[in-house]
């Protein structure tokens, strides 16, 4: 395929595609090298980031997708009679920032961090799907263990969840001047050590995700009565 | 107002109405409060003057008391673990012996950890707004692609209760402040005959489809009977997609409907 062909065709595919497309998945389809498809992805980007239009190439989540310019939120919302901002509390974000970086990680664990109860929270997240249950911790209790999802990469446009910007290049604190290994000790804490996580497989995920609500709601309810998040 | 620990906008709330009551907290949590109270009071971190902190953070719990707010066990926490530094501050330590820590430390480690977290969720909320207006194609169905061809996945109890959801959702928009005046009664066993007779004469039921125009109590008890039907296998729910339509189909499986009658609590 000569390389104008095969940009229209990967525009094609992506101009249909409702999720994500990986280079390689084009490649394989297109029968054309990695090498070939990136080259065009790139070029395609360029000619819509030029042109200014509706919408641009990005990628995300390990792959390329096409979505409209944000300048445009307004007046989608009004076409699509779209209510609401659906954002996420300042509960969710914490919540989320907390299990991005220390993932796997437990529901008490995010709770400490926070310095109060976040089983509702997480709850929102898992339907909100931008957590998944990854497995259980061999601890006593055996409590569900928490990762971010694809989802979560696309929300926040992260192309992998390494690139996340380091934990100490979150400046403007109070005690800024804090001592070189606090940091350190801080943004590389006791990450779950492997021999403690036990890991589930896909199939597995939805039974455990209805016992891992089941279990939120238990732990709500009992709190119910002295507190609410 | 006997303390000035309030937010400009609590503020605002407690004097215009204190007649409401007022429910969403101002702080995250007590991590949050402390860290409120370090930085409008310009304190040294490492140093909390842990008498001034105690007194202000036990203002504001009693501000939100005679706010009626309710006040999570998590800030009381807190507060009892203050009082708990303060009296071990007040014992004479010997600054010379090794391995006896500030009692200090480990709160002021968690405030600092705390702090990263907060800052990374302020992050992730710009980024929230800007993400939210890119908007992509939402899944769709395929042109030529049979439901039959499609890989039909399991349901997940998620995606069967978002369905009622969005139903009950949209009958609350429709029906801004309707008043009842007569109560029609839905049984369970009558949805499970509707919904088993409507796919055994139609083969295949959308369920958005069949939802639309219900009202509340009828879509909780057809949310029931839906429920029932799946258990005894009578019926079985595919969807093609994450947040695609779930759509019902009649097994092979032989129901009794007499027995239907026994789902009525």
């Amino acid at each position: 395929m000569d390389p104008k062909e095969l940009r229209s065709a990967v525009e094609a595919i992506l101009f249909v595609a409702t999720e994500p497309v990986k280079t390689s998945d084009l490649a394989e389809t297109l029968d054309e090298k990695e090498a070939d498809v990136t080259a065009q992805l790139d070029e395609l980007k360029k000619v819509l980031d030029e042109n200014v239009g509706g919408f641009a190439l990005e990628q995300t989540a390990g792959g390329w997708r096409l979505a409209t310019r944000a300048e445009h939120d307004s007046v989608l919302k009004k076409y699509f009679a779209k209510k609401g901002e659906n954002r996420l509390s300042l509960a969710a974000l914490e919540t989320l920032a907390i299990t991005a970086y220390r993932q796997p990680v437990t529901a008490p664990e995010i709770s400490d961090i926070r310095g109060v109860n976040s089983t509702g929270v997480i709850r929102t997240l898992l339907e909100r799907r931008m957590i998944r249950v990854a497995g259980r911790k061999n601890v006593v209790g055996a409590p569900f263990l928490y990762r971010t999802t694809k989802d979560f990469l696309v929300h926040f446009g992260l192309n992998d969840i390494r690139d996340l910007p380091r934990l100490e290049e979150f400046g403007d604190l109070i005690g800024e001047a804090m001592s070189d290994d606090l940091v350190a000790a801080i943004s590389s804490a006791e990450p779950t050590p492997a021999s403690e996580v036990q890991e589930i497989s896909a199939e597995e995920t939805e039974r455990a995700e209805a016992e891992a609500l089941a279990e939120l709601e238990g732990l709500e309810s009992s709190r119910s009565s002295e507190q609410r998040e | 107002m006997t303390t000035t620990t309030m937010p400009e906008e609590e503020k605002i709330d407690a004097e215009e109405s204190n007649a409401y009551k007022v429910t969403v907290p101002a702080f995250q949590g007590p991590l949050d409060l402390l860290l409120h109270l370090i930085k409008k009071n310009e304190i040294d971190i490492y140093d909390i003057p842990i008498t001034l902190i105690t007194q202000q953070y036990n203002a504001y719990l009693e501000t939100m008391e005679q706010l009626d707010l309710e006040i999570a066990a998590d800030f009381v926490y807190m507060a009892a673990l203050l009082i708990n530094i303060k009296s071990k501050m007040l014992l004479p330590r010997d600054e010379t012996a090794e391995g006896i820590e500030d009692p200090r430390k480990e709160l002021v480690d968690r405030l600092l950890e705390y702090q990263r977290f907060k800052a990374v969720a302020e992050t992730f909320a710009e980024l929230d707004v800007v993400r939210m207006g890119m908007w992509q194609r939402p899944p769709t169905k395929l042109p030529g692609t049979e439901a039959s061809e499609i890989d039909m996945s399991e349901v997940s109890l998620f995606d069967l209760i978002d369905a009622f959801r969005t139903a009950l959702n949209r009958y609350k928009e429709a029906h801004p402040q309707a008043i009842e005046l007569q109560r029609t009664v839905h049984k369970v066993s009558e949805k499970m005959l509707e919904l088993f007779e409507k796919v055994s004469e139609r083969a295949e039921i959308r369920l958005g489809w069949f939802l639309e125009g219900r009202g509340r109590d009828e879509l909780i008890a057809l949310f029931l009977a839906t429920l029932e039907l799946v258990r005894l296998g009578g019926v079985s729910l595919k969807q093609s997609d994450t947040f695609g339509e779930i759509v019902m189909t009649k097994t092979e499986n032989q129901v009794d409907t007499a027995q239907f009658a026994m789902f009525d609590a």
